[in-house]
């Protein structure tokens, strides 16, 4: 049956059919001139105002801060070596240096936890290998509380390493804290999905693998299912005890969520049955440039095509241990960022340090090649790059690695490396993003103003 | 607040790094033994990363102070006055006699006084301090070296006092309450193998299980995301698919009718044909000869109004059945009905029975509703037997009721294609429900299942597609998610009560299996007759194929094995390293724990079983000859420098760093898997041993270890773990045996704390054989934590204590140790929630 369908919508209209696509061509991204593969969100982003978005990005381990941060400040500053790779974006980019997120600063074992916790928290972590686990909404799933019921998925969390499963994770930090970036309460961190091919099929629901049935009719029986397990839910919560209702409660959080995307990929539906702007992934790609490049592409598509407004991306669970050895490094990412004040283990971090901003620069140019309008996507994002450490020997929670790329759709003022005063809030700078998105915040974790120097 | 801290002013051995104390818990019951008093603590407001001074404090002190100045305002109650009288008779008396010489009067050692102490109830609120106290006199850490050791009988009965004390502190003894958990990773994928009797691959996109207590099922850690949800949700739907088989899917042979061939309504372009009011769709074939025929629809509709258009379907005028078209203009949809028919021509039709139009309705949308019909099929007739196909056994598996005869093959079409009647298909859903949820259904939820099936069915899907949206629900369902225990007064911590019949199957089942009862742990649950039977039951899972997962789960977790996957060695400085040697690696590992599940062998042979199991690969790594061949087989050490786990080249490849051995990483391997004592972490700013060092570079490794291990601070924490690892300096970093560290003769004699001397590996487990308590209380609490799914409290060190006197009695066997655990009171009972005490 799938012949016919397909005979009847003419796959030739789009140059893309759902038969390559269910063939699974690969995992090569094709992203080809989007406006004519996204047509409802492109056009409508030509028409109205296009909205802000957030992105956040977390880089292990922290960074060989000597050759982070520009010798000069100003708009008229040096890139350093490790940020070389961003030259073509220096107009859209600010270099934050001083940054501090005190909060985490416990002189105590279990700094990668800490700093990753804390890093989009603001808030300290409870030092638990066990039960309660609790750290801090992240700004990012903040945001996401007041743009998420704009888009289809509330908020997009992606990750390009797998999180640990062994032992305690860090010197008695539950791993909850080192695998996750985002937490939508302060006891349930959202993990992030590091499947390029399951984020496809949620980003597109599942449309590869319709079937012969209707769509229309696959969002009626889905909902069905998850009303048939809502109530499950309401009725075990009566029998339970206090810690397990909360248990129970996370499960219809859960479910709540889920019938929210059906009702949305009902009213709103971005792509044509079998037309894709991305061909759908196989699985994990085993190179690790490619798994990056792959996920920044999903989240471009995503962000375009307005299917969400909020995305958080991991390069790596905090403490990873990855062999670089594609880039002539096979010790160990964690290992090595123990430097003890060696100079050959301070290059091979540089090294990496500038092999992930090489990532980024990629992401930012896909960023800029999407038109919205007079604009570029590009111009309409805020995107956090950075650490939940400066240096990965000390773990300390000052002078952090940060960079801000992108116009926030005109509220930024992008082009100049800033040094602010030690001890500087970094929640300072998520007070300017999530007002520059339209939330009303006063305050998040240690803030104490607004960032200077950054607002157009 | 335990933190003794130091006098700072040292850097750190970084020879292990801080990923490897990732594994390193620095709870306070994990602590169990002696190493409280050695947490560094710096300044907590100075940032930078250098070295810097710090107080000494002794810990205890601090923290008895600490608890006993902070709630001493309640007044004592019965319970308060009776534990006092327990205490002054049977304690007090034996610390007057060895203990209060020393920790009593005016200026009591370190700031204890036992006088004091002594005096401090409700235990349940002072249970730290009296922890700690238990902890010392455990470890033989107190009475300390020179003082009068205590005599064997007055330690036994102190002990004892006092795990009865916090075990009774409630007033009752405390089984403790494990948190509602979810299936983990594990646990999912065997529950659905068991359910379905198919082989299933989780999808490798569902997220991972967070650790607690060391263990991925702790259903206190266990969270669950809408990510997670959403894989419930699509696996859900997947598997319902695989398992059973539709209609729907039948491809052939078909005869397609098509717009100018059928009647009805007029011509829609490419669309099919339409109907703007009430009116039949009729359609004529040639039926070949008598038989079973699927007749399919492809249609859709404009809706409008309040209902869903309503289509019936007729052969001739005979109604086959009515449903509702939920499908819209763009999203066309298939009807199908099954039929028994006779050769020849008949005509059969669609008719639309719900016209709607309101040409005055302000939204022009809703004006007008529509039925379009595309083309007609007509698939058949049915190969009546099933081989045609490929109908899955999963499929017969689910719809086979029992207690009834199987129904002979050439009828076995019946399930796949017609309608199955209501008391058939509550009875399959029953059956499957009560196994999917572990407890017999209610009939209340088998009918929701039922309305599941039925609103397939209404919407024009096959009876077999409803069973689908049936099972994939069930498994959606907290019910099956959960592993629920429900308690009559839930939100009472103390209405406590023996697990249900059911519970304990699902508590045994997912201890030893890791999945689901079966069939005949199920039958004993519904008998009542499981508690009787315990014992042989216990003894046929062990010997049961699904107790592999206990190797996998409990074993693989309390060895660590699992970090052997992200074992970083550098493979050009050990070429040999590859894929293939790290999976034999961890077979051995595997093996040898399974052959002492199956053999039931003495759980000391994990510290000396002269055997192994061993490949080609893996002889050849090990020098070890006329082992030929891929496959494993069994290899006696006799003559051989190896023995137990500790030996094994997976344990010793997991503790190495990527271009040499660690022997602080091997020691405090021993220190907590083996002795359920981790050393604290290292104190911050802690530095590592630099290997380039040029002055360095001509000391071996003890020599810089040693040069290390004089400084203050670290040596606590080094002298106890370095002489443990350095007794396994003839293993390389990949478990290779070797007489020479480069240039260096290989030195493996040790010394510890307590002056006692040994040579070498084979020396390091003699120590570990004398003194078998220790090994037995760590493997006991692991285990214990394991079966529960929670971590251990206070009032669980008894059961721990009952655990390894069993343990003895029944000559350390392992299954001494799994039934003892089984009999134990924290599996056996539950008390309702009273949040945190």
């Amino acid at each position: 049956m799938k012949n016919s369908l397909l005979s009847k919508n003419s796959p030739e209209k789009h140059g893309f059919s759902r038969r390559n696509f269910l063939r699974g061509l690969g995992t090569v991204i094709a992203l080809p001139t989007l406006e004519s593969l996204l047509p409802i969100r492109a056009v409508q982003a030509a028409a109205t105002e296009s909205p802000k978005r957030l992105v956040f990005i977390f880089m292990p381990n922290g960074a060989n801060m000597k050759k982070w941060i520009p010798t000069s400040e100003g708009t008229d500053y040096q890139l350093s070596p490790i940020l070389k790779p961003l030259e073509p974006f220096k107009q859209d980019l600010l270099v934050l240096s001083g940054l501090s997120n005190m909060a985490a600063n416990v002189s105590k074992p279990g700094g990668h936890a800490r700093g990753l916790s804390t890093f989009l928290t603001g808030v300290l972590a409870r030092k638990t290998a066990g039960r309660d686990i609790r750290a801090g909404i992240s700004v990012d799933q903040l945001a996401a509380q007041h743009l998420g019921d704009q888009t289809r998925l509330r908020s997009l969390e992606l990750g390009c390493e797998i999180g640990r499963s062994s032992g305690n994770c860090d010197s008695g930090y539950s791993c909850a804290y080192s695998n996750n970036l985002s937490w939508r309460s302060p006891t349930t961190p959202v993990p992030s999905d590091i499947n390029p091919r399951s984020v496809f099929d949620r980003l597109f629901f599942d449309r590869g693998t319709t079937g012969d049935e209707a769509r229309a009719q696959r969002d009626f029986f889905q909902k069905s299912v998850l009303d048939f397990a809502q109530d499950d839910a309401q009725q075990l919560k009566t029998k339970l005890g206090i810690t397990d209702r909360h248990k129970v409660d996370e499960y219809l959080t859960s479910i709540r969520d889920l019938e929210r995307r059906v009702e949305r990929a009902e009213q709103q539906d971005p792509v044509e049955r079998g037309d894709f702007p991305i061909t759908r992934p196989r699985g994990i790609p085993h190179d690790f440039r490619e798994h990056i490049r792959l996920m920044s592409d999903l989240m471009v598509v995503a962000l375009q095509g307005d299917m969400t407004r909020t995305c958080s991306l991991m390069y790596g669970r905090a403490g990873s241990n990855r062999s670089y050895s594609f880039i002539g490094i096979p010790d160990g990412h964690h290992w090595l960022s123990h430097h003890g004040g060696d100079e050959n283990k301070h290059e091979k971090i540089s090294q990496i340090n500038h092999y992930l901003v090489e990532q980024f620069a990629y992401l930012l140019g896909k960023m800029k090649s999407v038109r919205e309008g007079e604009s570029t996507l590009l111009d309409n994002c805020m995107i956090l790059y950075g650490s939940g450490i400066s240096d990965g020997n000390a773990h300390n929670y000052n002078n952090l690695p940060i960079l801000l790329a992108g116009r926030g759709g005109g509220t930024i003022q992008p082009g100049s490396h800033i040094h602010y005063p030690d001890n500087e809030p970094l929640m300072n700078l998520f007070l300017v993003m999530l007002r520059s998105v339209g939330i009303p915040i006063d305050s998040i974790g240690d803030s104490s103003r607004p960032l200077s120097g950054i607002i157009s | 607040m335990e933190n003794e801290t130091r006098q700072l002013t040292d850097r750190h051995d970084g020879t292990f790094s801080r990923d490897t104390l990732a594994v390193c818990d620095v709870g306070l019951r994990a602590n169990r033994w002696n190493w409280e008093f050695i947490f560094c603590k710096s300044d907590l407001t100075s940032n930078d990363s250098h070295p810097r001074n710090v107080l000494v404090v002794n810990a205890l002190a601090i923290s008895l102070i600490c608890l006993f100045t902070s709630s001493m305002a309640e007044p004592p109650g019965d319970k308060t006055l009776e534990e006092q009288e327990r205490i002054q008779r049977k304690i007090v008396p034996l610390l007057d006699a060895h203990c209060t010489h020393c920790h009593g009067g005016e200026e009591p050692q370190a700031g204890l006084s036992l006088e004091a102490a002594s005096q401090r109830t409700p235990v349940h609120q002072y249970h730290e301090s009296w922890e700690k106290i238990l902890r010392r006199i455990m470890s033989g850490e107190m009475p300390p070296p020179g003082e009068p050791p205590l005599p064997t009988d007055d330690r036994q009965l102190l002990t004892s006092t006092i795990f009865n004390m916090l075990s009774d502190a409630a007033g009752f003894r405390d089984p403790g309450r494990v948190t509602l958990r979810r299936l983990n990773r594990t646990e999912y994928t065997n529950t659905i193998q068991d359910l379905f009797g198919l082989e299933f691959n989780l999808p490798d996109d569902f997220p991972t299980d967070d650790v607690g207590y060391g263990f991925d099922h702790i259903g206190d850690v266990l969270s669950l995301s809408p990510l997670l949800l959403e894989k419930y949700l699509t696996t859900g739907r997947n598997i319902a698919r695989a398992v059973i088989f539709t209609p729907e899917s039948i491809k052939e042979p078909s005869t397609l009718i098509t717009t100018l061939n059928f009647e009805g309504g007029v011509v829609s372009g490419a669309k099919g044909r339409v109907l703007f009011s009430e009116g039949r769709f009729t359609a004529e074939h040639d039926f070949p000869r008598d038989g079973i025929y699927l007749l399919k629809a492809r249609a859709w509709a404009k809706q409008a109004g309040p209902e869903l258009v309503r289509v019936t379907f007729r052969m001739g005028e005979n109604v086959l059945k009515t449903v509702e078209v939920h499908a819209e203009p763009s999203d066309p949809q298939l009807f199908t009905v099954w039929t028994k028919v006779a050769a020849g021509k008949h005509k059969f039709s669609v008719s639309y029975d719900n016209d709607y139009f309101r040409p005055d309705d302000p939204d022009p949308l809703n004006r007008d509703r529509n039925l379009w019909v595309e083309y007609f099929e007509v698939v058949g007739p049915m190969d009546e037997s099933m081989q045609t196909y490929k109908i899955p056994e999963s499929h017969n598996r689910i719809f086979d009721v029992d207690d009834q005869p199987p129904l002979p093959s050439d009828q076995y079409w019946s399930r796949w294609s017609m309608t199955v009647s209501e008391e058939t298909t509550t009875e399959i859903l029953t059956q499957f429900a009560s196994r999917a949820y572990r407890r017999p259904a209610t009939d209340e939820e088998v009918k929701r299942l039922l309305q599941m099936v039925a609103l397939v069915e209404r919407a024009g899907g096959s009876f077999q597609r409803g069973m689908q949206l049936a099972i994939q629900a069930v498994l959606v369902s907290p019910k099956f998610i959960f592993l629920g225990e429900f308690d009559p007064s839930p939100d009472d911590p103390r209405s406590v009560r023996r697990v249900s019949q059911y519970e304990l199957a699902s508590r045994l089942s997912y201890f030893l299996w890791s999945s689901m009862p079966d069939r005949e742990l199920m039958d004993h649950a519904r008998d009542g007759s499981l508690q009787e039977n315990l014992q042989p039951q216990v003894l046929r899972m062990l010997q049961d194929a699904r107790s592999r997962s206990l190797v996998e789960n409990f074993g693989a977790q309390w060895l660590q094995l699992r970090d052997l996957a992200n074992s970083m060695i550098n493979t050009e400085q050990f070429p040999q390293f590859n894929d293939q040697l790290r999976a034999a690696m961890r077979t051995e590992t595997e093996m040898f724990f399974a052959s002492i599940i199956q053999e039931d062998r003495s759980v000391i042979d994990f510290i000396d079983g002269k055997y192994t199991f061993l490949n080609d690969i893996l002889a050849s790594h090990y020098g070890i000859e006329g082992v030929e061949g891929e496959a494993f087989r069994r290899v006696l050490l006799d003559g051989i420098q190896r023995s137990g786990v500790l030996t094994h080249a997976s344990i010793l490849t997991l503790t190495s760093n990527p271009t040499r051995t660690s022997p602080v990483k091997r020691g405090k391997w021993i220190l907590k898997q083996m002795l359920g004592s981790p050393p604290p972490p290292p104190p911050p700013g802690a530095d590592e041993l630099t290997e380039e060092d040029p002055q360095l570079a001509s000391q071996t490794l003890r020599q810089r270890l040693e040069k290390h291990r004089s400084k203050e601070t670290c040596a606590v924490c080094h002298a106890r773990m370095d002489p443990l690892g350095f007794s396994l300096e003839n293993y390389d970093a990949i478990g290779r045996w070797r007489n020479k560290d480069g240039d260096h003769p290989i030195d493996d004699q040790g010394t510890l704390p307590d002056g006692r001397q040994f040579n070498g590996s084979a020396g390091i487990k003699e120590i570990l054989k004398s003194d078998m308590s220790q090994f037995r209380w760590c493997l006991a609490e692991k285990m214990l934590i394991f079966a529960l799914g929670r971590g251990i409290e206070y009032y669980d060190y008894r059961t721990i204590h009952e655990i390894t006197e069993a343990m003895v009695v029944g000559e350390d066997r392992f299954s001494a140790l799994v039934m003892a655990i089984v009999h134990s009171h924290p599996f056996q009972f539950r008390r309702g929630d009273g949040g945190e005490r």
